[in-house]
């Protein structure tokens, strides 16, 4: 055995519902336009309400009021071609796109037992996506095209001859001359046609004899046409209604993160950063970067940076058109350290940051990371690092004396002074902060940046214990005093 | 998890439990900021990552010596008008998203300098949810506050007000060892269904 078959049946109808699911509305793809608009493809629910391929639209809703006559969708479908391909370059490199929604697989070197579960794991994924498949495994790619046709979900073929035998001759898509010409010999099944002499059939019907002999005999070996992986993973989607809400949108980005993540796989990279873009009903558009901590091949991780950009994003208008683009990078194989404090799953961590940095503000979360100056209380916050470097203790001499906890801003304080030192405090926004001062501990004169008139600054910082308790820093600037902090 | 303060290690068995609420009752000078830092110290030599909820944005790291906050995530409140002024909501949502990911080993939440007012006012659930995520997670929650305001901590103490001045001239690390909180609370841990 070494071709494979998949195949989406009515593969225009699940394309489109792919991405625009129909809740409990039955469905049909028409062919043709105005009066010769006739029913091509059509769900269960349809076929239900009586209606049949060949009908004419007309037809087709006079039985059915509440139809849905979808044109094919072209965007739909060769979204849904894509994924399809994605899924069958992880059995096989050479894959052919065989028909709308059938693509040959040839198997050479695959092993029976990982092609069994490749191909479950292949047609989960796919129903996930509303997308059923069927799968014919053979050792000829015709012969596999007809096991897809019989498969329920999958049909392997061991013996193509007595496979083949009793499937009907129609299968051969005949022309109606070949039709009626076999069936005046009484020819019915592919078997009946493959009891003939080969060479009768060719010098009946010529070279087309010998090819309908070749494919009713399981013999119609022919080189693959193979499609070429994507070196651009991109995805657009024109709405046909524009979306005003975030769910259908997320919905349909859900989809593409989805075919775009399983292409990126199948080319063994990972994606490092993504690209949307909106446009929307006023001609107005919206474009963003997302640059991930680290290049992931999960679509949940991928998709998740979207929704939380969306969960903020307010627009003036509905939104017409998507776009998004998935930049990928080789996927980091790293062996984490016995000792070594990394991140288990950045994705998570980064992602957890980014919905505090929502809340509080982006400057308000991070590590801090003393600036490069001697102004007190200038801290900046950085991002996290992911892996915690070993502590190397400075040497300096050890911290003394307790912690201060600042008070931001400081707030203002009458203090009287006895020989040019702090001796009694008054703070109306603290309330413990009053009292006399039975011990002080300064003053530190501390000035900077002196060489710059609007940044220059100075301060005079005392340490103070109150008569009732409590251990404060008072400054005084140019503006007055100010309780600083309070020591804990 | 252990915070390097002998007189809370040594009745917490070894350290803050994991996945449950420590309160530590303190206002003024009483050490609760020697705590933090003896924390953060531990924390930090043993590699781990700390989140500090900082609600009333107090905490000073030009105070801290420099590589001693690598593995911290200071996230501070009482900007941009949220919780300095009584308003919680954010620092809840804050602290249960840190409190649910596991990539914190302790998570520190300093709700001194609100209101107690404010405080008291949160709804029991609050604190309840925040447990809950914390079960999941296994992550060790510090509470810092004026006045006891969490109903499921598994500990309670309490530093009284004793710091004076002689401190200053005490070495950090001393000043941590000499702390004696009282233990005021100490619940059972809740009995898991499946035992």
């Amino acid at each position: 055995m070494s071709y494979a078959v998949l195949e989406i049946p009515d593969f225009p109808l699940h394309a489109r519902l792919r991405l625009e699911p129909a809740r409990d509305c039955p469905v049909v793809i028409y062919t043709g336009n105005g009066r010769r608009a006739q029913v091509a493809h059509l769900d269960a629910l349809a076929l239900r309400k009586g209606l049949r391929p060949g009908m004419s639209a007309v037809q087709a809703l006079g039985l059915c009021p509440d139809l849905r006559l979808w044109p094919r969708h072209e965007q739909a479908e060769s979204e849904a071609t894509a994924l399809l391909l994605s899924s069958a370059w992880r059995i096989a490199p050479r894959v052919e796109p065989t028909s709308d929604g059938q693509l040959t697989v040839d198997l050479s070197g695959r092993e029976i037992a990982a092609l069994h579960r490749d191909l479950t794991e292949i047609r989960l994924s796919l129903a996930a996506q509303a997308l059923p498949l069927r799968v014919g495994v053979a050792a000829t790619p015709g012969v596999a095209r007809f096991a897809a046709y019989q498969a329920a979900p999958e049909c392997w073929v061991d013996d193509s001859l007595s496979f083949l035998k009793p499937l009907p001759i129609h299968l051969l898509t005949l022309t109606d001359n070949e039709t009626t010409l076999f069936e005046s010999l009484g020819l019915r099944t592919l078997g009946d046609l493959a009891r003939l002499p080969q060479a009768s059939l060719t010098q009946r019907l010529g070279e087309r004899g010998a090819l309908l002999w070749a494919r009713a005999t399981g013999r119609d070996q022919r080189p693959l046409d193979t499609a070429t992986p994507p070196s651009r993973y991109f995805a657009s989607y024109e709405l046909e209604h524009p979306v005003e809400t975030l769910e259908p949108l997320l919905f349909l980005l859900r989809r593409f993160v989805d075919r775009l993540a399983a292409e990126v796989g199948a080319a063994g990279l990972a994606t490092a950063a993504l690209r949307l873009g909106l446009r929307f009903e006023d001609e107005t558009t919206h474009e963003r970067d997302f640059r991930l901590p680290q290049a992931s091949g999960k679509p949940d991780a991928l998709f998740r940076v979207l929704e939380q950009h969306l969960a903020t994003l307010h627009t003036a208008a509905s939104v017409n058109r998507l776009e998004i683009e998935l930049f990928p990078a080789a996927a980091g194989a790293r062996q984490d350290g016995l000792f070594e404090a990394s991140l288990r799953d950045p994705h998570q961590f980064y992602d957890t940051l980014a919905r505090a940095a929502a809340l509080l503000g982006s400057d308000r979360i991070g590590t801090p990371c003393n600036a490069n100056t001697h102004r007190p209380d200038v801290v900046t916050l950085g991002p996290p690092s992911a892996v915690i470097p070993e502590y190397h203790p400075a040497p300096n001499p050890p911290a003394f004396g307790p912690l201060l906890r600042r008070f931001r801003p400081p707030h203002s304080a009458l203090v009287e002074c006895a020989e040019e030192t702090p001796a009694a405090l008054a703070c109306h926004s603290v309330q413990q902060a009053q009292g006399r001062i039975v011990q002080t501990r300064g003053p530190w004169r501390r000035s900077g940046e002196w060489w710059d008139n609007d940044a220059a600054w100075a301060r005079e910082e005392w340490d103070v214990e109150l008569d009732r308790g409590g251990l404060y820093r008072l400054t005084r600037t140019r503006d007055g005093w100010w309780l600083e902090g309070i020591y804990d | 998890m252990p915070t390097g303060v002998a007189g809370l290690d040594e009745p917490l068995s070894g350290g803050l439990p994991a996945g449950a609420f420590t309160e530590i009752i303190c206002a003024g000078s009483a050490g609760g900021g020697l705590v933090l830092h003896a924390a953060l110290h531990t924390t930090r030599i043993a590699r781990q990552r700390v989140g500090l909820i900082d609600a009333a944005d107090s905490f000073c790291a030009d105070e801290i010596p420099a590589g001693l906050l690598d593995h911290l995530v200071w996230a501070r409140g009482g900007g941009g008008g949220s919780s300095a002024s009584g308003d919680l909501k954010n620092i809840w949502s804050v602290a249960d998203l840190l409190l649910r990911d596991p990539h914190f080993a302790l998570v520190v939440l300093d709700l001194r300098g609100v209101s107690e007012r404010e405080l008291l006012r949160t709804p029991s659930a609050t604190w309840y949810r925040l447990q809950h995520a914390l079960e999941a997670s296994r992550v060790a929650a510090l509470v810092f506050s004026t006045t006891a305001v969490v109903p499921c901590a598994r500990h309670r103490f309490r530093l009284d007000d004793t710091l004076r001045a002689p401190a200053w001239t005490d070495e950090r690390t001393g000043l941590s060892a000499a702390l004696r909180p009282a233990h005021e609370r100490q619940r059972q841990q809740p009995r898991s269904l499946s035992a």
